[in-house]
């Protein structure tokens, strides 16, 4: 375990930075997201309940915009990729095969808690819960499309107070992140401080007893 | 890779100096196969006659009217190159502008592309322009961080299509004459957005890119007066009418969609006026002139659009066009690589001949004037203005709360703003993982930089280590200049945290990174032996002293020794700290006043007693501590905290004495700003202090940490009017003789020269 953080550790940190970089992952899904839900969102409005003939001329326009969206993805991805190539060839150039990107060389091997992945904190952190609204179309004769404008009216009021309650418990969700990648550094370094007096501990009972087996 | 051959076109009205600006930047550029045809509207200054001085260089073409459509299809039809670019002209192009632009059209189903856009403003720079999009209604949303932000669109058009700004796109000129050219009833705006959607309508490839930056300095035309919100703003609404109705069906959008949208602009138009008049930015008369020229746009705009065919180049007319294998007027010559830069701004160039062309450089200080003045940053604003003056391009990174560019005295300050999103591991040492997170949002910027004006050499000081990352990445060589390291303060301030050993150590490891070693004094040399236990190759270091510039003669006020004033004045200038000798300066002031009733005293800074342990410790800051123990003392010893440059510069004119007890200093500028205006110095015996201060000729050194010794000195130097004058001469003409910023500058230049000759990194 190691115990004490070093300029090295602090290099070799910097030097796994600089081989990162480009479009990151997170921003093409977040790409992809986007579309979904746009794609959601126009297939609500142009698919009404109740509408006899979607507008075609509309239905065609739209299709063509998320082509071009899907288009620019495609591209971005493309770019993404030659990045991470080149990325990877200057990697290779620069870096020596024995320097170990996430942990500093003196830490034992197997051990995984000094330097934990955090990214699912702050993937959770940078989500914002949505609530959509699902009010599917009765098939109740006559009464059947009053019934659905009814339902929802009531939906989207509840959805409006839901939405407002989700956006506060996103707010709760980041905070709660914050504090946990506090306390998870904070544990790291605590226990980095345990370990080290722990040894110190064994190094000079050791001692002591070499000491008492030499007077035995 | 192939070398395709540009033509940049620039069309100008009345706007002779920034067209000339451009020219003298474009000589500077990287990529030489390039000629320049400048359209000139009906203009009423001097253009033609400047221009004068550039014939056998350019192609000159006249264009009847002012409309920049046409006046664009005027240069097209003229154009020889492969490429067409169009650069405005109250902008300067990035060194590497059309190099990049060259390599971009490697791709050839690239039809039309263009870069970033830097708006150059003393209060308000930005992004004027990155990777933008228009839809068919003329929406548009210039600045975006990626292609991915807004790929959901905000407005109400269907088709979405990358738009370049006019002052920085370029096409191939095949594709352009094909479309026809430019549509002429755009007169102004819009005709950037019309002919990138004209090309995606026909199949070709669109794409504006992050980089390829264009440094935009906006003038005052006849269509609007700038840095005021009076334009001639219906010509907006006129030409985006236009284009929603000639756009808009061709995208998708019905009658409705666009009747919708004109009247959104509308309206949006009519409630800005009357904000502007609430305001009282514009007159009555102004806004209700404005108003129904709205509608007389409106109408223009949606007659046009409706009724009247476009506007563009007839086959007949770019068939009579020069043939396209004529080669082309080449604008460089074999004086360009030996120009000094120029001030994008004024069109200031430096009265200098060059023999050796003149350098790209790069200067980081976190800090810097004219928003923050503190050490480093003064140290670097100093080397950036003689560095100008001496031809060479200057650019500075320095820390800003967006992503934006200006000029100041002789350099491109690019502001880096950062977050502290990278080095999580860290958090726990909030000085380490902002300084790691700086220094690596400073790497990309400088990536940037190498980018885009091709910068040769990274000057970094060693105080908050800015240069780190791009050290440790090797790809560029990285100048550190040596002030005082870290270590020597936590020593002083007794600073045992694991954050202040994790910095110490960093320090070091930046120190083995750099190329090059450049301290201040040779005092700085031996406290960094010291105290990181290194030898530096001697190949590598040269001492620099720091520099000032000299204020007129006029401004200089040596002590008047023949009448001396009934008062006098002794300033101190420094943060409030134990480091800066301030305790001992308190100890002194009571002796000194005590035996002289007619001075008093001055100081100057901010107070820092909550990181020396000061407010600990006695509950008050050194101000008010110095005033609860000398009640009698309150009318004589002034306490000013941080004050402006101007305020700072007239503390040290009209003070008779300047005093800093420092415990250390690696060098002392604050005594070289006393000296300029011929003030005699106290200061201590330690550091690089006697390597300014010469004892009992410019000044008086003292021991640190002896106030004794320290109010003696002052006495001495009080009681003597012969000496006050004789001394503050002295400095004078020392710092005239070894301190200016011109000295300073070529020595670095000299530096910088051996670095990039021997290709030096690490």
């Amino acid at each position: 375990m190691k115990s004490v953080l070093t300029a090295q550790d602090v290099l070799s940190d910097i030097e796994f930075e600089l081989v990162q970089g480009a479009i990151s992952k997170d921003e093409l899904g977040r790409g992809v997201v986007q579309v979904k839900e746009y794609q959601n969102k126009l297939r609500s409005e142009l698919f009404q309940p109740g509408q006899k003939h979607p507008d075609w001329q509309e239905v065609a326009a739209r299709q063509f915009q998320l082509n071009d969206m899907l288009l620019t993805l495609l591209q971005e991805m493309a770019a993404a990729h030659q990045e991470r190539i080149v990325q990877a060839r200057r990697q290779n150039q620069q870096r020596s095969p024995q320097t170990v990107v996430t942990t500093s060389t003196a830490v034992a091997p197997g051990d995984d808690t000094i330097w934990r992945d955090t990214s699912d904190i702050e993937d959770a952190m940078s989500e914002t819960l949505e609530i959509k609204l699902d009010a599917r179309p009765t098939n109740i004769p006559l009464l059947g499309a009053w019934l659905h404008r009814l339902k929802y009216e009531i939906h989207s009021l509840v959805i409006f107070y839901l939405q407002k309650l989700a956006q506060r418990q996103t707010t709760v969700n980041r905070t709660y992140g914050d504090w946990l990648l506090y306390f998870d550094a904070l544990h790291q370094h605590q226990d980095g401080q345990l370990q080290a007096q722990l040894t110190e501990l064994e190094n000079r009972l050791a001692k002591l007893e070499g000491k008492t087996g030499e007077n035995v | 890779m192939v070398e395709h051959t540009f033509s940049l076109v620039v069309n100008t009205i009345d706007r002779v100096r920034p067209l000339h600006t451009l020219l003298r930047a474009l000589e500077s550029q990287s990529y030489p196969h390039f000629e320049v045809i400048v359209v000139v509207g009906p203009t009423r200054d001097n253009t033609v006659e400047m221009l004068a001085a550039y014939d056998g260089r350019i192609h000159l073409h006249r264009c009847p009217t002012a409309n920049l459509s046409q006046s664009r299809n005027i240069g097209l039809l003229a154009a020889r190159g492969d490429l067409v670019a169009f650069i405005d002209d109250d902008a300067v192009p990035s060194h590497h502008w059309l190099a990049q632009l060259n390599r971009l059209f490697a791709d050839p189903l690239l039809a039309g592309t263009g870069g970033k856009v830097y708006r150059i403003h003393p209060d308000k720079p930005l992004i004027q322009h990155h990777i933008g999009v228009a839809s068919g209604l003329a929406e548009q949303v210039d600045v975006r961080s990626s292609w991915l932000e807004a790929i959901v669109p905000p407005g109400e058009g269907y088709q979405w299509h990358g738009r370049m700004m006019g002052t920085n796109m370029v096409f191939r000129r095949q594709d352009l004459l094909a479309v026809g050219g430019f549509d002429e009833f755009y007169q102004w705006v819009y005709d950037d957005t019309d002919i990138a959607l004209r090309l995606v309508n026909q199949g070709k490839l669109v794409h504006p890119v992050k980089e390829t930056v264009v440094y935009h300095v906006p003038a005052s035309s006849r269509n609007r007066a700038v840095n005021t919100s009076l334009g001639n703003w219906w010509i907006q609404t006129k030409a985006a009418f236009y284009f929603s109705l000639k756009n808009g069906p061709l995208g998708g959008n019905g009658r409705a969609d666009i009747f919708r949208r004109c009247l959104h602009l509308w309206h949006g138009h009519l409630l800005w006026y009357s904000h502007l008049r609430r305001q009282r930015l514009i007159t009555a008369g102004q806004h209700w002139r404005m108003r129904l020229q709205e509608a007389r746009g409106a109408f223009s705009g949606s007659y046009y659009g409706l009724r009247r065919p476009v506007k563009r180049l007839s086959p007949e007319t770019i068939n009579q066009m020069p043939h396209p294998n004529e080669r082309i007027l080449p604008f460089q010559n074999e004086t360009s690589a030996v120009q000094p830069a120029v001030d994008p701004l004024s069109g200031r160039q430096p009265q200098i001949t060059l023999v050796e062309p003149p350098l790209r450089i790069c200067l980081l200080s976190m800090a810097y004037p004219p928003h923050q003045y503190e050490g480093v940053g003064r140290h670097t604003h100093l080397m950036a203005q003689g560095l100008f003056e001496l031809g060479h391009t200057v650019h500075v990174i320095t820390r800003g709360e967006s992503d934006a560019v200006s000029f100041y005295d002789g350099a491109y300050v690019h502001q880096t703003p950062f977050q502290t999103r990278r080095y999580g591991h860290y958090r726990l040492f909030p000085r380490l993982h902002n300084v790691l997170n700086y220094s690596h949002a400073v790497y990309e910027q400088v990536r940037r930089l190498m980018l885009n004006d091709g910068i040769q050499v990274v000057d970094s000081p060693l105080w908050q280590m800015d240069g780190l990352v791009t050290a440790v990445s090797g790809e560029i060589p990285v100048a550190l200049r040596l002030q005082t390291a870290v270590k020597q303060i936590a020593g002083i301030q007794q600073n045992t945290d694991t954050d202040s050993r994790l910095l110490a150590e960093m320090e070091q490891s930046l120190i083995q990174h750099a190329a090059y070693l450049i301290p201040n004094s040779q005092a700085t040399v031996t406290a960094v032996q010291k105290v990181y236990d290194f030898t530096p190759r001697p190949d590598r270091l040269t001492i620099i002293p720091h520099g000032i510039v000299p204020v007129p003669d006029e401004m200089v006020r040596p002590f008047d020794h023949q009448n001396p004033p009934d008062a006098l004045t002794v300033l101190y200038v420094g943060r409030l700290e134990k480091r800066k000798g301030i305790r001992d300066l308190f100890a002194a002031i009571p002796r000194v006043a005590a035996r002289l009733p007619h001075v008093r005293f001055v100081i100057v800074g901010a107070d820092n007693s909550h990181q020396d342990g000061f407010l600990a410790r006695h509950g008050a800051d050194y101000a008010a501590t110095f005033q609860r123990q000398y009640p009698a003392l309150a009318g004589r010893v002034h306490f000013t905290g941080a004050v402006s440059e101007d305020a700072l510069q007239q503390h040290y004119q009209n003070c008779d004495l300047f005093v800093a007890p420092s415990l250390y200093e690696s060098f002392g500028l604050i005594y070289l700003e006393a000296m300029n205006y011929a003030k005699p110095v106290i200061g201590c015996a330690a550091g690089g202090i006697p390597e300014v201060v010469e004892h009992g000729v410019t000044g008086l050194l003292v021991e640190p940490e002896a106030p004794d010794a320290l109010a003696e000195a002052m006495l001495t130097l009080l009681q003597s009017p012969d000496k006050l004058h004789e001394l503050g001469m002295a400095g004078r003409q020392r710092l005239l003789q070894k301190f200016t910023h011109i000295e300073m500058a070529r020595q670095f230049t000299a530096v910088y020269r051996q670095m990039i000759g021997m290709g030096v990194m690490r």
